[in-house]
């Protein structure tokens, strides 16, 4: 901005001088000094420059450009002048023609003066990436040199270069939207992709990327992609139907058709809009009109909130639509994806432009994180009742549908803003300031909306406040309510919800709606471990929300909905009942934050190895002074030689997990995890230069790891792995196998279809997939996954023997999948049955934190792991907790222990730690560390167990053996009961279409403490540090064995005889006060017979 | 790729043309000889671009990835200012892969033309051309209209003949009585796509009706009376006279619904359009007929005739599903919530389609059928409760709210799963 210069500004004055006469001026003087009237100015902002003099009263200051407020600041040289610059954005008014007005008092006069002026921003320009300085960064940032950019004053944009197969979730093609950024926040990138779709299971498969035109010519810059059609490899959706509703439910039209149609979408940024505008042109190459569901693939997956507006105003369907919800099955008019947390300040819109002629919205489903938005079609009529296609094209003709994608500042209301101006929709503008205790309060939630008698239920407009605690977007008319909410402060009104302020939005073009929310507390907690240095832990608050999340309250039946929620996202990751606040303190062990006034219990914990530390606090509002508490705990479990891991964690890279790889790091270090083995779906993510960034490397460490993610045959962890430089995924393992462009297709499940021009491509068999891990080679050439000993585990294993339909306890063992059945998963219909059963080094045996999670783990898994063990088929199993979200604290549930050489987390070896898993030698808990050892009686050197120089097999020529079985646990987790599993019988659980596939199991030994079978002693670990005591118990049981056998031992603590883990451990607490401690072993073996290796016992299943 | 000299480059042009074909394989699930664009966009197209030629296309250029170009030979200009026997480049794109270029050498053609455009990549194909076509040889480049979709490969004398009329008139004439009867006229005597074209032009007309005269009517009476015209072009006449309201085409309208044949439905269908419908004695005919879809059609305009008391028999009894879809869409339009209870059971029907209008048309009428939504579910199978889940999914709030109640009271894992799907929520959580 050019200032004036002093003589400048002298002769403004002298000129005010002349106009008044010699005396000072007894009434505003009022210059606009820039703009001049009738200037013609380009570039991405303008200056303004204001002289306010005479008796001008600084304060009423006033300057509006085109009815939209200028914040003018005082010049920092210049006295009595204000300056201000207006950049090219929707929300600053700067547009093509433009009045700037400005009005000041004085004296009790006025002085009001306009200019005009004209503005002519940069043009937009897209090119090809070959700088690093062009591509987009941030959370989610994906692209890389050789991608697209799309750029205007407003915002950047990529496309990702083509062809590029790297399948990870629906950005498994090039060509696709994948980053988008503003340029006044550059960095902070957190949306994932948009994927067009063709006909549901199929989309673009980009195969050529170029530009149209790059912007010299001042027109909107454009980048197009093109490419046939070819399956989703990562959606399959007529399974999903087809496994609810019967065979032939889906749309057989959209199941893996390949349709004789090209496709080219081009994305195009003009020169002052915050949002790409993509067109995707179908072409028919067939001899018949061509019918298509199309849409598009979304997915955020960044740190983000979700919203979809209810669609038209006069739109008669469509159900409630509050934050978090992802209901749209039957129509919406905007998706929204705003950030929170970390990623506040960043949001995202996505609209579509109704088909022509079609009287029906558009729609989406969510799954997982993914959306899948059909235009001008309800996912609902299409996918449960068969509702045809919308959108077709004529022989040799071609049709576009189009969509506007947007990147904005941090509020759902500016997709909301864009959606109403695009349609051109009439509006209205409300707009307001937030505060708390009177001082401005930035990223206060704002939510208007249709109201019941008590509450928003259909909510118009959703705002996150800017910097300086205020709001402003456009609703169409309406009679609205209002109100406003911050986290860790009370409502206003100190009530336990809100004010709704009436808004009267008919008669009134614009209204100013402020909330004064009341001051709050504040609480400042530093945690230190036995020796006094600082160290990460859980602080957790227990006691009641004064102004709980505002819940969706509409009635029926005196019931509650409890899911949706107006200010923020209560769906996805809610505290567990019982607390009213989480928070983690990091490496310097401190950890501050907002809490509203009232009486709480504060709980600092670490996980279970340590002992837990709570003080009850009452908390006062400012000015009161915070609330400090200096908290003490101390390592009560003795892990030594073993290291603890998480086997299965998602951060901000996997489609369905929010949360960062800076949140997921500090949390875990809190949970007193050592090891976080990385296992986003389909991506190699590397937590280790954030750890050593977050200076967490002294407390938590991690290894490569990825979730393999099929669509509908199960999930599979890989760890540890490496990291290819030359993919966005760092070497995501292709278990669709992948085909040449447009040649995708398995053949048709319909016998009397045609064939294929190709070669037909069917997805990977599980024992594939496993070779695929071993076997993948980076771009760059050399083997990618180059450990010595990764280890592959199965995931929530139901989820891959029940779809397969793999009864464990059914010889051979192999898949009883129909042909049929075979056919709609993509599957090669000539693959024998048994190939279908891959025995995987490990499987999933539990994975969580609650009572329904235990559950799953002995009453449906168990007995599928011994049926394997029965069979002589050694299965590690695997105790972790799949986390995707935070503030549920599932990140503080069950874990695995391994044995390391060097169990520090800053040192530990990970190839170590997949060789224990292969290697069987793994104990895994929630709130119990145990320990086995088998020792041969009569030569007590003669021993298997768990270490790392140990065996987990001996061999005996007598069979007398003794079990040897040590426990601790913090006194926060009792335990009462130990089972033991000896070749166990097991007994069906569940089936699949009368297949059995899920098996419990019957132990073989049970023993009681409160009866008496053993002894609980509570022992002091550091009298230093109150509260640092463990239970513990030592058992020797001699078991006299006639056939080669296998022990596993589960330690539990039972309902009735042993309180809950609450609040340490929160989960599940309206169900008989709470989740319970448990552990258990792997399968330690005794060989009889002296032939040195273990003889299967063979199937034991109770009928 | 610039064009610098036509003659010296021909030869390399087809040898252009002969590599790229190689180079194009079939894409997956593309005919080995789909079907040409061009044609209808042509109509549309001349009404608007500023240069309108009958030419010979020579000399078929692969420019780049999408790219071509040729020379066309100027015969006559339909608008414009071009000599005949100049030649101009044309340009266009191929999206599409394995599919035979729209222009080959030797094609006689009327095309649309605009100027080059502006835009980088047509620019970087000719770095020579200059912006309005002016100048030497070498500068005159155009592209074709309507993304190179506005040409009429091989035009008979009388479809140019009609496209020159079209050329002719003035931008104001189009959308009035001049405009639509050169339009009726095309319709009626161009070549198919041409006609077609014409009549997609006449759809965007705003009150046709006031605009069609006596002439444009005979023209379209003699387009359905044609024995020649293709039956696709007589379809979509016969739905333009329906949409549009011609009124004073019914009695040809009649005559095609007269004639049993596969129009004969569009007809009915396009009369039942015409204010004020059919009568009472057409309704209680077609009801009588074999064919569900005239029993569709008269369903619909059943009401406050005779016949409307037997469409809840229809709903339930009616062998044709589309015949029960029109049946419980139509019952519960014209008698809202009160007929509801005659609408329930098309929410079971056999066919998933019926139940899906059903759900639709009871879903439609708001909150107040919720209650009776969640009777209907008790104890329903998870097929069973597909139509009802829907219609409560349609209802409004009301509806929502108990669907998120059901989702997890409902004691059937299946429907509460078929609940969650409703609700577009997680399924599977991992």
């Amino acid at each position: 901005m050019n200032l004036p210069s002093r003589p400048h500004l002298l002769a403004l004055c002298l000129g005010a001088a002349l106009l008044v006469g010699s005396q000072c001026p007894s009434q505003p003087i009022l210059s606009i000094v820039e703009p001049v009237e009738g200037a013609v100015l380009e570039g991405c902002s303008v200056a303004v420059l204001v002289s306010a003099k005479g008796t001008s009263e600084p304060g009423t200051l006033t300057a509006d450009l085109n009815g939209v407020a200028v914040p003018l600041v005082p010049h920092p040289v210049a006295p009595k002048v204000f300056e201000a610059v207006i950049p090219v954005d929707p929300a600053s008014g700067l547009a093509a023609q433009n009045t700037l007005t400005v009005s000041v008092e004085g004296d009790g006069n006025q002085t009001t003066k306009s200019v005009s002026f004209q503005h002519q921003p940069e043009a937009p320009q897209a090119r090809q990436i070959t700088d690093s300085a062009d591509l987009i960064t941030g959370p989610h940032g994906d692209s890389r040199i050789g991608d697209w950019l799309l750029e205007n004053c407003v915002a950047r944009f990529v496309v990702q270069d083509a062809p590029a197969r790297d399948l990870t979730g629906i950005g498994q093609y090039g060509g696709n939207l994948i980053d988008m950024e503003r340029r006044d926040t550059p960095g902070r990138e957190s949306f994932f992709e948009v994927q067009p779709m063709i006909n549901i299971e199929t989309v673009v498969n980009a195969e050529i990327v170029e530009i149209v035109n790059d912007g010299s010519d001042g027109n909107p810059a454009i980048v197009r992609s093109c490419g046939p059609d070819d399956p989703m490899d990562y959606i399959n959706a007529n399974t999903l139907v087809d496994d609810l509703l019967g065979p032939g439910s889906f749309p057989a039209s959209a199941d893996d058709v390949d349709q004789p149609v090209r496709a080219c979408t081009e994305y195009i940024v003009d020169d002052r809009s915050p949002y790409v505008e993509m067109v995707t042109t179908l072409e028919n190459l067939g001899s018949e009109t061509s019918a298509h569901y199309i849409g598009d693939y979304l997915n955020g997956s960044g740190g983000l909130e979700q919203w979809t507006n209810r669609g038209a105003a006069n739109n008669p369907f469509g159900l409630s639509s509050l934050i978090g919800e992802m209901t749209a099955t039957v129509s919406f008019g905007a998706f929204s994806f705003h950030g929170y947390g970390r990623n506040e300040g960043v949001s995202y819109a996505y609209i579509p432009i109704p088909l022509e002629g079609s009287p029906a919205p558009s729609s989406s489903f969510t799954q997982t994180g993914v959306s899948a938005v059909l235009h001008s079609n309800a996912v609902i009529s299409v996918l449960f009742l068969g509702f045809p296609p919308t959108f077709s094209v004529p022989v040799g003709e071609s049709r576009s549908f189009t969509r506007f994608v947007g990147v904005g500042s941090g509020s759902a209301s500016e997709a909301i803003d864009q959606q109403l101006s695009l349609l051109g929709t009439a509006t209205k503008t409300i707009h307001g300031c937030v505060t708390v205790g009177g001082d401005p309060a930035p990223g206060a939630r704002v939510a208007i909306g249709t109201m019941n008698a008590t509450t928003i239920v259909d909510m118009a407009s959703h705002f996150v406040a800017d910097a300086t605690g205020c709001y402003r977007g456009n609703v169409p008319a309406g009679i609205y309510g209002l109100a406003a909410a911050k986290k860790g402060v009370p409502y206003e009104g100190g009530g336990a919800t809100p004010i709704f302020h009436s808004v009267d939005l008919v008669n009134n073009d614009i209204v100013e709606q402020n909330v004064a929310l009341p001051a709050t507390g504040r609480v400042e907690v530093s945690v230190s471990d036995a020796s006094g240095a600082p160290i990460p832990a859980r602080i957790g608050i227990v006691g009641t929300d004064p102004s709980p999340e505002l819940l969706n309250s509409f009635t029926l039946a005196g019931v509650l909905d409890i899911d949706t929620s107006l200010f923020h996202d209560a769906t996805d990751d809610p505290i567990p009942d019982g607390l009213a606040w989480v928070q983690y303190a990091g490496a310097d062990g401190q950890a501050g934050f907002d809490l509203e006034p009232g009486s709480y219990d504060l709980w600092v914990s670490r996980g279970s190895e340590y002992s837990a530390y709570s003080e009850s606090i009452n908390v006062a509002a400012a000015p009161a002074a915070p609330v400090t508490v200096a908290a003490q705990i101390a390592r009560v479990v003795d892990t030594s030689g073993f290291l603890s891991s998480d086997f299965h964690v998602h951060m901000i890279k996997s489609s369905d997990s929010t949360i960062s790889n800076e949140d997921r790091v500090e949390q875990f270090a809190g949970e007193g995890v050592d090891n976080i083995v990385a296992t986003d779906h389909d991506r190699h993510t590397d937590l280790d230069p954030i750890i050593t960034d977050r200076g967490l490397a002294a407390h938590v460490g991690s290894i490569v790891g990825e979730e393999i993610t099929t669509f509908d045959y199960g999930h599979f962890n890989a760890y540890p792995l490496g990291l290819d430089p030359d993919r966005v995924t760092g070497g995501s393992t292709d278990w669709a196998r992948g085909a040449p462009i447009g040649e995708g297709f398995p053949a048709s499940c319909d016998p009397g279809a045609p064939p294929l021009p190709f070669a037909p491509s069917y997805t990977r068999l599980p024992g594939e997939i496993f070779d695929e891990v071993m076997n993948a080679q980076k771009v760059a050439g050399g083997v990618l996954n180059d450990s010595p000993s990764v280890a592959v585990q199965v995931n929530h294993f139901g989820s891959h023997y029940g779809p397969l339909k793999i009864d464990t306890a059914s010889l051979p063992l192999r898949s009883q999948l129909s042909a049929a059945e075979r056919c709609a998963r993509r599957f090669d219909p000539a693959a024998p049955d048994e190939d279908f059963f891959f025995a995987f080094p490990a499987l999933e045996l539990w994975n969580g934190h609650t009572r329904g999670h235990q559950s799953e783990f002995l009453d449906a898994r168990i007995g599928v792991w011994m049926n394997l063990l029965n069979l002589g088929i050694k299965t590690t199993g695997i105790f972790d907790t799949d986390t995707h979200a935070f503030f549920t604290v599932r990140s503080g549930g069950a874990r695995s222990w391994t044995p390391a050489s060097n169990d520090d987390p800053a040192l530990f070896d990970g190839d170590e730690v997949g060789a224990a898993v292969l290697a069987g030698k793994v104990v895994g808990g929630q709130g119990i560390y145990v320990q086995a050892r088998l020792v041969a009686t009569n030569d007590t050197n003669n021993a298997a167990d768990f270490s790392l120089a140990g065996s987990s097999q001996l061999t005996t020529t007598d069979g007398e053996v003794t079990l040897e079985i040590d426990i601790q646990a913090p006194t926060w987790a009792p335990y009462d009961t130990i089972e033991i599993y000896r070749n166990a019988t097991t007994s069906v659980a569940g089936s699949n279409g009368g297949v059995p596939v899920d098996y419990t199991a019957i132990p073989t030994q049970v023993l009681e403490s409160f009866t008496g079978d053993f002894n609980v002693a509570t022992v002091t670990v550091d009298e230093s540090v109150p509260g640092a005591d463990r239970f513990e118990s030592s058992l020797s049981l001699p078991f006299s064995v006639a056939q080669d056998s296998w022990f596993i031992v589960i330690v539990k603590g039972t309902d009735a005889n042993s309180a809950s883990m609450f609040p340490v451990m929160p989960a599940s607490v309206g169900q008989n006060g709470g989740v319970r401690a448990l552990g258990a072993t792997n399968a330690l073996y005794v060989d009889v017979d002296g032939n040195g290796v273990f003889d299967a016992p063979g199937l034991s299943v109770s009928p | 790729m610039a064009i610098h000299s036509r003659a010296a480059h021909r030869a390399l042009r087809a040898l252009w043309v002969a590599v790229a074909a190689a180079l194009l394989g079939s894409s997956g699930g593309a005919l080995a000889s789909p079907p040409k664009p061009g044609g209808a966009p042509l109509v549309a197209a001349i009404e608007t671009t500023p240069l309108v030629v009958l030419g010979t296309i020579d000399g078929v250029t692969r420019l780049d990835a999408h790219g071509y170009a040729a020379d066309l030979t100027v015969e006559r200009a339909l608008r414009g200012e071009v000599e005949p026997g100049s030649e101009l480049t044309i340009a266009w794109e191929e999206l599409a892969k394995g599919r035979e270029t729209r222009l080959a050498n030797a094609d006689r053609i009327v095309v649309a033309l605009e100027p080059l455009p502006t835009q980088s990549l047509w620019r970087t194909r000719f770095p020579n051309a200059s912006d309005d076509g002016s100048g030497n040889d070498n500068d005159r480049v155009f592209v074709i209209a309507t993304r190179g979709t506005a040409f009429q490969p091989g035009p008979d004398p009388t479809t140019t003949a009609l496209l020159t009329r079209l050329a002719a008139l003035a931008p104001d004439a189009w959308n009035g009585s001049t405009g639509v009867t050169l339009l009726a006229e095309t319709a009626a005597h161009a070549q198919p796509r041409i006609a077609t074209g014409a009549l997609a032009r006449l759809q965007r007309v705003e009150n046709l009706s006031s605009v069609f005269e006596a002439a444009a009517r005979a023209e379209f009476a003699a387009l359905l009376a044609s024995n020649e015209a293709p039956e696709r072009l007589k379809r979509e006449a016969i739905q333009l006279i329906g949409d549009a309201d011609l009124s004073e085409l019914r009695d040809p309208l009649a005559g095609v619904a007269a004639a049993p044949g596969p129009l004969e439905a569009d007809a009915w269908t396009a009369l039942a359009k015409l204010d004020p419908g059919l009568s009472a004695q057409d309704v209680a005919a077609l009801l009588g007929r074999e064919e569900g879809v005239l029993r569709a059609v008269a369903v619909e305009q059943a009401k406050a005739t005779p016949s409307e008391k037997r469409v809840p028999l229809l709903i339930v009894e009616d062998p044709a599903p589309e015949v029960r879809s029109a049946a419980v869409e139509a019952w519960v339009a014209w008698n809202g919530a009160a007929g509801v209870p005659q609408a329930e059971p098309a929410l079971f029907d056999v066919d998933r389609q019926v139940r899906g209008h059903a759900a639709r048309a009871i879903g439609g009428v708001g909150e107040e059928v919720v209650p009776r939504l969640l009777e209907l579910l008790e104890g329903r199978s998870v097929e069973d409760s597909l139509g009802p889940v829907a219609a409560l999914s349609l209802a409004g709030p009301k509806g929502y709210t108990a669907l998120k109640h059901l989702e997890s009271s409902h004691p059937d894992e299946k429907v509460r799963k078929l609940i969650r799907f409703a609700l577009g929520q997680r399924i599977d959580p991992h």
